[in-house]
Protein backbone atom coordinates (compact mmCIF):
# COMPACT_ATOMS: atom_id res chain seq x y z
CA UNK A 1 0.00 0.00 0.00
CA UNK A 2 1.22 3.64 -0.86
CA UNK A 3 1.99 5.93 1.77
CA UNK A 4 1.29 9.18 1.90
CA UNK A 5 3.81 11.59 1.23
CA UNK A 6 3.04 15.19 3.09
CA UNK A 7 5.58 17.41 1.82
CA UNK A 8 4.16 16.88 -1.48
CA UNK A 9 1.42 18.25 -0.09
CA UNK A 10 -0.19 21.90 -2.04
CA UNK A 11 -1.16 24.00 0.86
CA UNK A 12 -2.24 26.90 -1.77
CA UNK A 13 -4.43 24.32 -4.14
CA UNK A 14 -7.42 25.99 -2.37
CA UNK A 15 -6.60 29.41 -2.89
CA UNK A 16 -5.74 28.51 -6.16
CA UNK A 17 -8.83 26.91 -7.29
CA UNK A 18 -11.05 29.96 -5.44
CA UNK A 19 -8.95 32.47 -7.63
CA UNK A 20 -10.88 30.74 -10.78
CA UNK A 21 -13.92 29.44 -8.74
CA UNK A 22 -15.29 30.50 -5.54
CA UNK A 23 -18.47 27.87 -5.92
CA UNK A 24 -15.96 24.88 -6.18
CA UNK A 25 -15.48 25.21 -2.47
CA UNK A 26 -13.70 21.46 -1.67
CA UNK A 27 -13.83 22.69 2.04
CA UNK A 28 -17.08 22.36 2.69
CA UNK A 29 -17.24 18.83 1.33
CA UNK A 30 -18.60 16.17 3.76
CA UNK A 31 -18.28 13.29 1.16
CA UNK A 32 -21.99 11.81 1.13
CA UNK A 33 -21.21 10.56 -2.15
CA UNK A 34 -24.86 12.26 -3.67
CA UNK A 35 -22.31 13.47 -6.50
CA UNK A 36 -20.96 10.79 -7.65
CA UNK A 37 -23.61 8.75 -7.33
CA UNK A 38 -25.34 10.53 -9.90
CA UNK A 39 -21.97 11.00 -11.86
CA UNK A 40 -22.10 9.53 -15.48
CA UNK A 41 -18.75 9.81 -15.74
CA UNK A 42 -17.88 7.47 -12.67
CA UNK A 43 -20.21 4.50 -14.50
CA UNK A 44 -18.32 4.55 -17.78
CA UNK A 45 -14.37 5.49 -16.36
CA UNK A 46 -12.84 3.54 -13.31
CA UNK A 47 -11.38 5.49 -10.80
CA UNK A 48 -13.65 8.92 -11.54
CA UNK A 49 -15.19 9.99 -8.51
CA UNK A 50 -16.55 13.78 -7.98
CA UNK A 51 -16.19 13.79 -3.98
CA UNK A 52 -12.67 12.13 -3.81
CA UNK A 53 -11.52 14.44 -5.85
CA UNK A 54 -13.44 17.34 -3.76
CA UNK A 55 -11.57 15.59 -0.60
CA UNK A 56 -7.93 15.63 -1.95
CA UNK A 57 -8.42 19.07 -3.46
CA UNK A 58 -9.01 20.40 -0.61
CA UNK A 59 -6.62 18.27 1.43
CA UNK A 60 -4.09 19.60 -1.40
CA UNK A 61 -3.40 16.34 -2.55
CA UNK A 62 -4.40 16.99 -6.53
CA UNK A 63 -0.53 16.15 -7.81
CA UNK A 64 -2.16 12.47 -8.68
CA UNK A 65 -5.24 13.93 -10.58
CA UNK A 66 -3.60 16.18 -12.35
CA UNK A 67 -0.93 14.56 -13.57
CA UNK A 68 -3.25 11.50 -14.16
CA UNK A 69 -4.80 12.83 -16.98
CA UNK A 70 -8.49 11.49 -15.45
CA UNK A 71 -9.92 14.81 -14.99
CA UNK A 72 -10.95 15.29 -18.66
CA UNK A 73 -13.22 12.70 -18.09
CA UNK A 74 -15.76 14.98 -16.39
CA UNK A 75 -19.20 15.14 -18.78
CA UNK A 76 -19.67 18.80 -17.30
CA UNK A 77 -23.38 17.59 -16.71
CA UNK A 78 -23.38 19.62 -13.69
CA UNK A 79 -25.62 16.75 -12.09
CA UNK A 80 -22.83 17.20 -8.89
CA UNK A 81 -23.42 20.84 -8.17
CA UNK A 82 -26.98 20.71 -8.60
CA UNK A 83 -27.41 17.92 -6.21
CA UNK A 84 -25.24 18.94 -4.03
CA UNK A 85 -26.66 19.12 0.13
CA UNK A 86 -23.77 21.63 0.85
CA UNK A 87 -23.93 24.05 -2.69
CA UNK A 88 -19.74 22.90 -3.38
CA UNK A 89 -19.06 22.48 -7.02
CA UNK A 90 -17.56 19.39 -8.10
CA UNK A 91 -17.38 20.21 -11.66
CA UNK A 92 -16.03 23.31 -10.60
CA UNK A 93 -13.21 22.01 -8.65
CA UNK A 94 -12.44 19.92 -11.76
CA UNK A 95 -12.30 23.15 -14.08
CA UNK A 96 -10.65 24.48 -12.01
CA UNK A 97 -8.24 22.13 -11.19
CA UNK A 98 -7.68 21.74 -15.47
CA UNK A 99 -6.98 25.42 -15.74
CA UNK A 100 -4.60 24.96 -13.34
CA UNK A 101 -2.60 22.08 -14.84
CA UNK A 102 -2.83 23.51 -18.31
CA UNK A 103 -1.49 27.09 -16.78
CA UNK A 104 1.27 25.46 -15.67
CA UNK A 105 2.08 23.90 -18.98
CA UNK A 106 0.75 20.40 -18.58
CA UNK A 107 -1.20 19.69 -22.06
CA UNK A 108 -4.83 19.05 -22.38
CA UNK A 109 -6.44 16.39 -24.71
CA UNK A 110 -5.58 17.62 -28.12
CA UNK A 111 -9.31 17.83 -28.87
CA UNK A 112 -9.14 20.85 -26.31
CA UNK A 113 -6.17 22.41 -28.40
CA UNK A 114 -7.53 22.08 -31.59
CA UNK A 115 -11.07 23.71 -30.42
CA UNK A 116 -8.77 26.81 -29.17
CA UNK A 117 -6.61 26.79 -32.26
CA UNK A 118 -10.10 26.80 -34.68
CA UNK A 119 -11.43 29.75 -32.48
CA UNK A 120 -8.19 31.74 -32.78
CA UNK A 121 -8.59 30.80 -37.33
CA UNK A 122 -12.57 31.61 -37.72
CA UNK A 123 -14.20 32.22 -34.54
CA UNK A 124 -15.57 28.81 -34.12
CA UNK A 125 -14.54 25.72 -32.84
CA UNK A 126 -15.27 23.76 -36.16
CA UNK A 127 -14.49 25.13 -39.91
CA UNK A 128 -17.54 25.65 -42.06
CA UNK A 129 -17.81 22.51 -44.00
CA UNK A 130 -20.49 20.65 -46.27
CA UNK A 131 -23.40 18.72 -44.45
CA UNK A 132 -24.91 15.85 -46.46
CA UNK A 133 -28.35 15.27 -46.80
CA UNK A 134 -30.80 12.33 -47.66
CA UNK A 135 -29.99 12.44 -51.11
CA UNK A 136 -26.75 12.51 -50.78
CA UNK A 137 -25.68 15.87 -51.76
CA UNK A 138 -23.53 17.80 -49.63
CA UNK A 139 -24.00 21.87 -48.94
CA UNK A 140 -22.64 24.61 -47.32
CA UNK A 141 -24.03 27.69 -45.63
CA UNK A 142 -23.93 29.46 -48.56
CA UNK A 143 -25.94 26.76 -50.79
CA UNK A 144 -28.66 27.20 -48.32
CA UNK A 145 -28.74 31.25 -48.13
CA UNK A 146 -27.91 31.13 -44.09
CA UNK A 147 -25.93 34.18 -43.41
CA UNK A 148 -22.37 34.30 -43.57
CA UNK A 149 -20.12 33.67 -40.53
CA UNK A 150 -16.54 34.69 -39.43
CA UNK A 151 -14.65 37.44 -37.45
CA UNK A 152 -14.77 41.30 -39.17
CA UNK A 153 -11.37 41.96 -38.25
CA UNK A 154 -9.14 38.73 -37.49
CA UNK A 155 -6.02 40.35 -36.93
CA UNK A 156 -7.59 42.10 -33.40
CA UNK A 157 -9.57 39.11 -32.31
CA UNK A 158 -6.21 36.86 -32.40
CA UNK A 159 -4.75 40.26 -30.32
CA UNK A 160 -7.30 39.85 -28.10
CA UNK A 161 -7.24 36.14 -27.39
CA UNK A 162 -3.45 36.10 -26.71
CA UNK A 163 -4.32 38.50 -23.85
CA UNK A 164 -6.92 36.09 -22.43
CA UNK A 165 -4.41 33.08 -22.77
CA UNK A 166 -4.72 31.21 -25.97
CA UNK A 167 -1.76 31.92 -27.15
CA UNK A 168 -0.16 30.25 -24.16
CA UNK A 169 -1.89 26.93 -24.18
CA UNK A 170 -1.21 26.35 -28.01
CA UNK A 171 2.56 27.04 -27.26
CA UNK A 172 2.33 23.89 -24.68
CA UNK A 173 4.88 21.42 -26.34
CA UNK A 174 2.56 17.94 -26.02
CA UNK A 175 4.46 14.90 -24.44
CA UNK A 176 5.60 11.74 -26.86
CA UNK A 177 2.81 9.71 -25.69
CA UNK A 178 -0.48 10.19 -26.95
CA UNK A 179 -2.55 11.44 -24.11
CA UNK B 1 -38.28 42.39 -27.72
CA UNK B 2 -36.02 42.31 -30.31
CA UNK B 3 -33.81 38.55 -29.70
CA UNK B 4 -30.23 38.83 -30.97
CA UNK B 5 -30.15 35.71 -32.93
CA UNK B 6 -27.06 33.99 -31.52
CA UNK B 7 -26.64 30.35 -34.04
CA UNK B 8 -22.91 28.72 -32.50
CA UNK B 9 -20.28 26.83 -33.82
CA UNK B 10 -21.81 23.57 -34.30
CA UNK B 11 -24.40 25.79 -36.97
CA UNK B 12 -21.22 26.65 -39.01
CA UNK B 13 -20.37 22.58 -39.49
CA UNK B 14 -22.94 19.66 -39.12
CA UNK B 15 -25.96 21.50 -37.53
CA UNK B 16 -27.77 23.44 -40.05
CA UNK B 17 -31.28 21.69 -39.95
CA UNK B 18 -31.04 23.39 -36.44
CA UNK B 19 -30.08 26.77 -37.25
CA UNK B 20 -32.71 26.46 -40.30
CA UNK B 21 -36.22 24.70 -38.23
CA UNK B 22 -35.63 27.44 -35.79
CA UNK B 23 -35.55 30.22 -38.00
CA UNK B 24 -38.59 28.30 -39.74
CA UNK B 25 -40.19 28.26 -36.52
CA UNK B 26 -39.48 31.96 -34.98
CA UNK B 27 -40.69 33.64 -38.14
CA UNK B 28 -43.57 31.68 -38.36
CA UNK B 29 -44.98 32.55 -34.63
CA UNK B 30 -43.95 36.59 -35.75
CA UNK B 31 -40.86 36.41 -33.34
CA UNK B 32 -38.49 39.95 -33.71
CA UNK B 33 -35.21 38.49 -33.98
CA UNK B 34 -32.00 39.03 -35.95
CA UNK B 35 -28.48 37.83 -36.46
CA UNK B 36 -26.04 38.94 -33.89
CA UNK B 37 -22.95 40.33 -36.06
CA UNK B 38 -19.47 38.84 -35.99
CA UNK B 39 -20.41 36.55 -33.56
CA UNK B 40 -17.68 34.01 -32.66
CA UNK B 41 -17.68 30.95 -30.11
CA UNK B 42 -19.48 31.14 -26.72
CA UNK B 43 -16.09 29.77 -25.27
CA UNK B 44 -18.06 26.63 -23.48
CA UNK B 45 -16.03 24.35 -24.84
CA UNK B 46 -13.01 26.71 -23.70
CA UNK B 47 -14.25 26.49 -20.13
CA UNK B 48 -12.09 23.65 -18.74
CA UNK B 49 -8.33 24.31 -20.48
CA UNK B 50 -8.05 28.49 -20.47
CA UNK B 51 -11.27 30.06 -18.21
CA UNK B 52 -10.16 33.74 -19.08
CA UNK B 53 -10.67 32.83 -22.77
CA UNK B 54 -14.15 31.38 -21.99
CA UNK B 55 -14.88 34.29 -20.20
CA UNK B 56 -14.06 36.77 -22.70
CA UNK B 57 -15.64 34.62 -25.66
CA UNK B 58 -18.60 34.71 -23.56
CA UNK B 59 -18.51 38.40 -22.61
CA UNK B 60 -17.87 38.82 -26.53
CA UNK B 61 -21.37 37.93 -27.71
CA UNK B 62 -23.04 40.39 -24.89
CA UNK B 63 -21.01 43.27 -25.98
CA UNK B 64 -21.91 42.61 -29.62
CA UNK B 65 -25.34 42.27 -28.63
CA UNK B 66 -25.68 45.42 -26.91
CA UNK B 67 -23.83 47.60 -28.70
CA UNK B 68 -25.86 46.10 -31.81
CA UNK B 69 -29.11 47.15 -30.15
CA UNK B 70 -30.57 44.20 -28.95
CA UNK B 71 -32.96 43.88 -25.93
CA UNK B 72 -31.76 40.11 -25.47
CA UNK B 73 -30.36 37.18 -27.06
CA UNK B 74 -32.03 33.88 -28.30
CA UNK B 75 -29.78 31.14 -28.27
CA UNK B 76 -30.17 27.22 -30.32
CA UNK B 77 -27.83 25.13 -28.40
CA UNK B 78 -27.49 24.30 -24.51
CA UNK B 79 -23.63 25.03 -24.25
CA UNK B 80 -24.18 28.62 -25.53
CA UNK B 81 -27.16 28.72 -23.62
CA UNK B 82 -25.76 28.12 -20.34
CA UNK B 83 -22.03 30.08 -21.42
CA UNK B 84 -24.14 33.30 -21.83
CA UNK B 85 -26.43 33.09 -18.84
CA UNK B 86 -24.19 32.08 -16.70
CA UNK B 87 -21.13 34.86 -16.93
CA UNK B 88 -22.24 37.37 -14.79
CA UNK B 89 -22.94 34.86 -11.55
CA UNK B 90 -19.16 33.28 -12.36
CA UNK B 91 -17.66 36.29 -12.75
CA UNK B 92 -19.69 38.18 -9.87
CA UNK B 93 -16.51 38.43 -7.51
CA UNK B 94 -13.81 38.51 -9.96
CA UNK B 95 -13.19 41.73 -10.83
CA UNK B 96 -9.63 41.34 -11.88
CA UNK B 97 -11.08 38.79 -14.81
CA UNK B 98 -13.19 41.29 -16.14
CA UNK B 99 -10.46 43.76 -16.15
CA UNK B 100 -8.37 41.55 -18.34
CA UNK B 101 -11.71 40.78 -20.14
CA UNK B 102 -12.03 43.95 -21.01
CA UNK B 103 -8.71 44.56 -21.88
CA UNK B 104 -8.84 42.07 -24.49
CA UNK B 105 -12.22 43.61 -25.55
CA UNK B 106 -11.16 47.04 -26.21
CA UNK B 107 -9.14 45.06 -29.26
CA UNK B 108 -12.22 45.10 -31.13
CA UNK B 109 -13.99 48.29 -29.64
CA UNK B 110 -15.76 46.04 -27.42
CA UNK B 111 -16.62 46.65 -23.82
CA UNK B 112 -18.28 44.26 -21.30
CA UNK B 113 -20.76 46.00 -18.82
CA UNK B 114 -22.95 43.19 -17.32
CA UNK B 115 -25.18 40.77 -19.57
CA UNK B 116 -28.39 40.80 -21.43
CA UNK B 117 -31.03 38.56 -20.85
CA UNK B 118 -30.64 35.11 -22.36
CA UNK B 119 -33.48 33.60 -23.75
CA UNK B 120 -33.07 29.20 -24.64
CA UNK B 121 -34.94 28.32 -27.73
CA UNK B 122 -37.02 26.21 -25.55
CA UNK B 123 -38.42 29.32 -23.34
CA UNK B 124 -39.10 31.15 -26.52
CA UNK B 125 -41.09 28.38 -27.84
CA UNK B 126 -42.94 27.89 -24.65
CA UNK B 127 -43.07 31.25 -23.06
CA UNK B 128 -42.75 33.37 -25.65
CA UNK B 129 -45.34 31.84 -28.16
CA UNK B 130 -47.34 28.79 -25.70
CA UNK B 131 -48.55 25.82 -25.75
CA UNK B 132 -51.96 27.28 -26.62
CA UNK B 133 -50.96 29.27 -29.60
CA UNK B 134 -48.70 26.19 -30.84
CA UNK B 135 -52.33 23.98 -30.49
CA UNK B 136 -54.07 26.24 -32.77
CA UNK B 137 -51.51 26.39 -35.61
CA UNK B 138 -51.62 22.56 -35.74
CA UNK B 139 -52.15 21.26 -39.29
CA UNK B 140 -51.67 18.07 -38.96
CA UNK B 141 -50.70 16.17 -35.92
CA UNK B 142 -48.06 13.87 -35.38
CA UNK B 143 -50.15 10.98 -34.44
CA UNK B 144 -48.31 7.36 -34.30
CA UNK B 145 -45.63 9.71 -32.56
CA UNK B 146 -43.95 8.35 -29.64
CA UNK B 147 -41.19 10.64 -28.90
CA UNK B 148 -38.80 10.25 -26.46
CA UNK B 149 -37.83 14.28 -24.84
CA UNK B 150 -34.08 14.83 -24.22
CA UNK B 151 -33.44 17.67 -22.57
CA UNK B 152 -29.77 17.81 -22.21
CA UNK B 153 -28.06 18.78 -19.16
CA UNK B 154 -27.08 22.25 -19.90
CA UNK B 155 -30.71 23.05 -19.82
CA UNK B 156 -31.87 22.23 -16.73
CA UNK B 157 -28.61 22.58 -14.59
CA UNK B 158 -26.84 23.97 -12.53
CA UNK B 159 -30.23 24.98 -9.89
CA UNK B 160 -27.38 27.59 -8.86
CA UNK B 161 -28.88 30.04 -11.85
CA UNK B 162 -32.00 30.47 -13.86
CA UNK B 163 -32.61 27.53 -16.52
CA UNK B 164 -35.27 26.97 -19.15
CA UNK B 165 -36.65 24.36 -17.52
CA UNK B 166 -36.82 22.09 -13.80
CA UNK B 167 -33.39 20.50 -12.80
CA UNK B 168 -35.19 16.90 -11.92
CA UNK B 169 -38.18 17.10 -13.36
CA UNK B 170 -37.98 19.22 -16.78
CA UNK B 171 -41.94 18.53 -18.75
CA UNK B 172 -41.59 21.75 -21.46
CA UNK B 173 -40.23 19.51 -24.46
CA UNK B 174 -43.10 17.17 -23.51
CA UNK B 175 -45.53 19.33 -23.15
CA UNK B 176 -44.76 20.83 -26.51
CA UNK B 177 -44.69 17.60 -27.81
CA UNK B 178 -47.70 16.41 -26.86
CA UNK B 179 -49.26 19.46 -27.85
CA UNK B 180 -48.58 18.21 -31.10
CA UNK B 181 -50.63 15.36 -30.65
CA UNK B 182 -47.28 13.03 -30.17
CA UNK B 183 -46.92 11.00 -27.00
CA UNK B 184 -44.09 11.62 -24.89
CA UNK B 185 -44.29 10.17 -21.97
CA UNK B 186 -41.42 10.25 -19.22
CA UNK B 187 -38.37 7.51 -18.77
CA UNK B 188 -36.07 7.21 -15.96
CA UNK B 189 -33.37 8.18 -18.09
CA UNK B 190 -34.53 11.47 -19.31
CA UNK B 191 -32.10 13.26 -17.31
CA UNK B 192 -28.93 11.34 -18.48
CA UNK B 193 -25.66 12.70 -20.49
CA UNK B 194 -25.00 12.35 -24.32
CA UNK B 195 -21.51 12.36 -23.50
CA UNK B 196 -21.12 14.93 -26.13
CA UNK B 197 -18.29 16.79 -23.86
CA UNK B 198 -16.13 13.75 -23.76
CA UNK B 199 -16.14 12.74 -27.31
CA UNK B 200 -13.41 14.30 -28.14
CA UNK B 201 -11.65 12.80 -24.96
CA UNK B 202 -12.56 9.01 -25.31
CA UNK B 203 -14.95 8.73 -28.31
CA UNK B 204 -15.67 5.23 -27.28
CA UNK B 205 -16.86 5.29 -23.57
CA UNK B 206 -18.43 8.34 -25.11
CA UNK B 207 -20.24 7.16 -27.66
CA UNK B 208 -21.00 3.73 -25.52
CA UNK B 209 -22.83 6.05 -23.14
CA UNK B 210 -25.03 7.95 -26.08
CA UNK B 211 -25.30 3.88 -27.62
CA UNK B 212 -27.04 2.88 -24.94
CA UNK B 213 -29.11 5.36 -24.40
CA UNK B 214 -31.08 5.13 -27.48
CA UNK B 215 -30.90 1.53 -27.15
CA UNK B 216 -32.84 2.06 -24.19
CA UNK B 217 -35.43 4.30 -25.68
CA UNK B 218 -35.65 1.87 -28.30
CA UNK B 219 -36.62 -1.32 -25.86
CA UNK B 220 -39.44 1.55 -23.83
CA UNK B 221 -41.36 1.57 -26.85
CA UNK B 222 -40.13 5.03 -28.55
CA UNK B 223 -40.02 5.74 -32.06
CA UNK B 224 -38.40 8.98 -32.23
CA UNK B 225 -36.02 11.28 -29.97
CA UNK B 226 -36.46 15.19 -29.62
CA UNK B 227 -33.25 17.33 -29.17
CA UNK B 228 -32.75 21.20 -28.36
CA UNK B 229 -29.18 21.07 -28.24
CA UNK B 230 -26.61 20.46 -31.69
CA UNK B 231 -24.21 18.84 -29.80
CA UNK B 232 -26.95 16.26 -27.83
CA UNK B 233 -28.38 15.69 -31.29
CA UNK B 234 -25.42 14.71 -32.97
CA UNK B 235 -24.29 12.27 -30.07
CA UNK B 236 -27.90 10.63 -29.97
CA UNK B 237 -28.70 11.50 -33.77
CA UNK B 238 -25.81 11.53 -36.22
CA UNK B 239 -23.36 8.98 -34.51
CA UNK B 240 -26.05 6.46 -34.22
CA UNK B 241 -24.40 4.67 -37.03
CA UNK B 242 -21.00 4.32 -35.41
CA UNK B 243 -22.34 3.87 -31.71
CA UNK B 244 -24.37 1.02 -33.26
CA UNK B 245 -20.71 -0.26 -34.37
CA UNK B 246 -19.57 0.13 -30.83
CA UNK B 247 -21.70 -1.63 -29.28
CA UNK B 248 -22.64 -3.95 -31.44
CA UNK B 249 -26.22 -3.39 -31.63
CA UNK B 250 -28.79 -1.32 -34.01
CA UNK B 251 -29.40 2.11 -32.44
CA UNK B 252 -31.04 3.37 -35.39
CA UNK B 253 -34.01 5.43 -34.27
CA UNK B 254 -35.26 8.62 -35.76
CA UNK B 255 -33.87 11.88 -34.11
CA UNK B 256 -35.11 15.13 -34.89
CA UNK B 257 -34.45 19.07 -32.97
CA UNK B 258 -37.67 19.99 -31.33
CA UNK B 259 -38.62 22.91 -33.72
CA UNK B 260 -38.82 20.24 -36.83
CA UNK B 261 -41.50 18.40 -34.84
CA UNK B 262 -43.58 21.83 -34.19
CA UNK B 263 -42.84 22.30 -38.31
CA UNK B 264 -44.12 19.33 -39.10
CA UNK B 265 -47.26 19.23 -37.11
CA UNK B 266 -47.78 23.04 -38.23
CA UNK B 267 -47.78 22.13 -41.99
CA UNK B 268 -44.11 23.91 -42.88
CA UNK B 269 -42.25 22.39 -46.16
CA UNK B 270 -40.43 19.49 -45.04
CA UNK B 271 -36.94 21.23 -47.09
CA UNK B 272 -37.67 24.43 -44.54
CA UNK B 273 -36.96 22.50 -42.00
CA UNK B 274 -33.74 21.20 -43.08
CA UNK B 275 -35.04 17.64 -42.68
CA UNK B 276 -32.94 16.69 -45.48
CA UNK B 277 -30.19 16.78 -43.32
CA UNK B 278 -31.53 14.46 -40.58
CA UNK B 279 -30.08 10.80 -41.62
CA UNK B 280 -32.17 8.69 -38.53
CA UNK B 281 -34.84 7.72 -40.86
CA UNK B 282 -37.61 9.89 -40.36
CA UNK B 283 -39.15 9.47 -43.64
CA UNK B 284 -40.74 6.30 -41.95
CA UNK B 285 -42.08 7.98 -39.37
CA UNK B 286 -44.00 10.43 -41.21
CA UNK B 287 -44.88 9.41 -43.69
CA UNK B 288 -46.94 6.26 -41.76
Amino acid sequence: MDTIEYSSRDKELANKIKAISDEAKPEDCYTCVKCTNGCPANKIFEGFAPHKIQVAAHMGFAEELIESGILWYCMNCLTCQTRCPMKTSPVQTISSLTNIAVDRGIAPPKAMTEMIRAVRENGAIVQPREAQTTDFDFLTRDDLDLPERGIKDPEKFKEALKIVGADQVLAIKKPEENK
Amino acid sequence: MKYGFFTGCTSQADSYENEISARAILTHFGIDFQDIEDQSCCGTPIKSTKHSMWAFLAARIHALAKKQGFKAIATICNGCDLSLSELSHELAHYPDTIALINEALAKEGLHYDGPLPVRNILEILYEDIGLEKIKKSVKKKLKGFVTAAHYGCHAIRPKTIHRPDHHETPTRIQEILESLGAKSPVYPEILDCCSATTIGVDAEKALTVSGEKVNTLKLRGYNSIANICPFCHKQLGASQDVAGKVLGKDVKLPAMYLSQYIGLAIGLDEEALGLQFNLTGWENLVNK
